[in-house]
């Protein structure tokens, strides 16, 4: 694989940071409390009902947990990495310097988020132990951990690629995290409402003219976004049960089969979910990233940024001008020759100008 | 050679380039000044490929690489007037991180790096965390990173800005080498007596277009022949000031702090010494008042607002 720089340096500059070991500390401590606490609670169902010791499933249970625990700690990670990478860059005054050199904009953007996902593999990896615990009981395969981690990574380049966008357009670090945190729970769960929502517009409309509620299977593509939906999807089919997607969003009754307007469509969408998700993920993130990369690129964001920089100048001028007229008047005059030593001299002007603020 | 020509930028109803033409020769150290808002950041950032021209040229050797970003991010180096370094990096890393930027890793890019950190005599920093640097340490890394993939020309906007003396004398010798080791440098600079120094062009620009520009000892030279002689004799100045007033090649004369002001037609200064020594008027002075940039540059632009 190509070396890129930007990957070599975040990742090179994380491993000195504090903040990776405290990440590091925080997740593995939490999955330690997790694994524990679920753990005891199972063996206490099990024993005051009088099963007489803790089956296969038991520890499956403890897998499924974790793994929503894990992909609830990665949603709370993912904006706050994602939505300072760029911005962070600018207020540090090294993003201009990156752009003057020959890493295009999409390589720079490419790098951060290879960079992040590298970064959410270490974490990934570092719980493994804890994971791991689970498959030496049995009853949860390497390839269940690995679906997992694929889910993950896929949530982590989708909404990433979003959060670096948002880093891209947004001037301050704080702005942009805190926009990724709202873009992640709209993500999360904005499909949701609005699925749930018009299904029951539909299930009730039905209902009201006495006729059989048919559901739109359209409506289960915009689901196809939603990380949690792929992590719900794929936890069912390594824990098994009879729990799917239909009862993610509403009662399971609305989608049977019958009740669909294709069937076959909706059978196919449940077989392949986990793999339609996850391609729909990615080919988000990508997007998103190109967006990002178009942002970054001075020749080509020209037009995108022309309409906030008229503002900025229109401000500017209208200063400028009100300068020049004290000026004028001669309140503000203000030129200053000062002799530092015998060979420095300056000479400065106070005059606000348009072009450094542009 | 380098060749800027007629650039032009608006930002919204600010027309912060317009018209903007340069000639750079290879091997200069062209000093580019102008006042605030001037133009010379936007020209800088446009030829480092940082900003979109709407119209106009930038020709390296007849070719014209404005918009074309690969050609230009090869022949330019760009040194903003901000640092911009990684806390977390060492010396040696944040250089091998930019050749890596370049697309070289490895041994040559330590080793490139390690001859760049000499040459800006940080020799004995390269395994010194960049944050622990101090602001001249810094700005010297910054013009180290600048030449990593050995550019034409280098566009050092402010580079002496908020530099003590000392870090300021030792910038403008790094340069002078660079120049010898043939690089030509665009550097714009509010200090203008140093800029004379260093500088063997200069070009001056106000409100997007260029003012003045050309070699700097020739636009001196031709400033200093409009100055007036200043002569200084010994005894009454009253005999002095009255042969010279009769004198045919002189244009006016006064006395100024004890001294008389000449000015005179053309270049016959030598004719006039001639003339006041066998006259038998005392001469202990005779000097051609010297003009510097700060001169130069408070008249050109001056005279700009005038016009306008």
């Amino acid at each position: 694989m190509k070396k890129n720089a930007i990957t070599m340096k975040d990742m090179q500059t994380a491993s000195r940071s504090n903040k990776t070991l405290i990440g590091l500390i925080f997740i593995v401590g939490a999955m330690a409390a997790v694994s524990i606490v679920v753990y005891a609670v199972m063996n206490y169902i099990y024993t005051t009902e009088d099963y007489s010791s803790m089956s296969l499933s038991t520890f499956i249970t403890v897998f499924s947990v974790m793994s929503y625990v894990i992909f609830f700690i990665y949603n709370l990670i993912i904006p706050s990495i994602t939505g300072s990478a760029v911005s962070a860059e600018r207020e540090k005054q090294t993003l201009e310097i990156l752009l003057t050199t020959r890493l295009s904009s999409f390589q720079v953007v490419w790098g951060k988020m290879k960079a992040i996902m590298y970064k959410m593999t270490i974490y990934y990896v570092v719980m493994f132990p804890i994971i791991g615990i689970v498959m030496t009981v049995g009853g949860v395969r390497f390839t269940d951990i690995l679906l997992v981690y694929v889910t993950i990574i896929a949530m982590t380049f989708m909404l990433g690629s979003a959060g670096m966008w948002i880093s891209c357009v947004a001037k301050k670090t704080t702005i942009s995290i805190i926009i990724s945190y709202f873009v992640c729970l709209f993500v999360e769960v904005g499909p949701f409402i609005t699925t749930m929502w018009i299904t029951n517009a539909q299930v009730s409309q039905a209902y009201l003219k006495n006729q059989t509620p048919v559901i739109s299977v359209e409506l289960l593509l915009l689901l196809l976004i939603t990380p949690i939906s792929t992590i719900r999807v794929a936890m069912t089919n390594i824990v098994g049960g009879s729990a799917d997607l239909r009862t993610l969003i509403f009662d399971s009754y609305y989608f049977d089969t019958g009740n669909i307007n294709h069937p076959r469509v909706f059978e196919f969408l449940l077989n392949h979910w986990v793999i339609l998700s996850i391609g729909v993920q990615i080919v988000i993130g990508f997007f998103f990233l190109f967006l990002a990369a178009k942002f970054l690129n001075p020749v080509l964001s020209a037009n995108v940024k022309k309409k906030g920089r008229n503002k900025t100048a229109n401000i500017q001028t209208s200063r400028a001008r009100r300068n020049k007229n004290t000026t004028d008047s001669g309140e503000t005059e203000e030129i200053t020759s000062e002799e530092v030593t015998d060979s420095v001299e300056t000479i400065s002007d106070n005059t606000e100008t348009t072009e450094e603020t542009v | 050679m380098i060749k800027i020509e007629n650039l032009k930028k608006r930002f919204g109803r600010f027309q912060a380039l317009d018209g903007l033409s340069l000639e750079i020769n290879d091997g200069d150290i062209f000093g580019f000044v102008g006042p605030n808002g001037a133009g010379k950041t936007t020209t800088m950032r446009i030829c480092a490929g940082l900003l979109k021209a709407d119209s106009g040229a930038v020709y390296i050797d007849d070719v014209n690489v404005l918009g074309k970003q690969n050609e230009i991010k090869q022949y330019f180096g760009y040194m903003p007037d901000f640092f911009g370094v990684y806390d977390n990096l060492k010396v040696i890393e944040y250089m091998e991180f930019f050749a890596a930027a370049y697309g070289m890793y490895g041994k040559d890019a330590y080793n490139l790096s390690c001859e760049l950190i000499e040459l800006v005599n940080l020799g004995d920093k390269k395994d010194f965390m960049v944050d622990t640097l101090s602001r001249g340490m810094k700005q010297r890394l910054c013009l180290a990173r600048c030449l990593i993939h050995n550019p034409s020309l280098l566009v050092l906007d402010e580079p002496a800005s908020g530099l003590d003396p000392k870090t300021r004398v030792e910038l403008k010798e790094i340069l002078k080498n660079l120049q010898q080791m043939g690089k030509t440098i665009l550097i714009s600079s509010h200090i203008l007596t140093e800029l004379a120094e260093m500088c063997n062009a200069i070009g001056i620009v106000d409100k997007g277009k260029t003012v003045l520009q050309g070699n700097i000892d020739t636009i001196m030279n031709d400033i200093n022949s409009a100055n007036p002689i200043i002569v200084g004799v010994e005894g009454e100045l009253d005999n002095a000031l009255r042969f010279i007033k009769e004198q045919v090649e002189v244009k006016d004369v006064f006395v100024e702090d004890g001294k008389l002001s000449i000015k005179i037609n053309g270049q016959e200064d030598a004719q006039l010494l001639r003339k006041l020594i066998m006259n038998d008027i005392s001469v202990t002075s005779f000097i051609r008042k010297q003009s510097n940039l700060e001169t130069l540059f408070m008249n050109t632009v001056g005279k700009s607002e005038v016009v306008e």
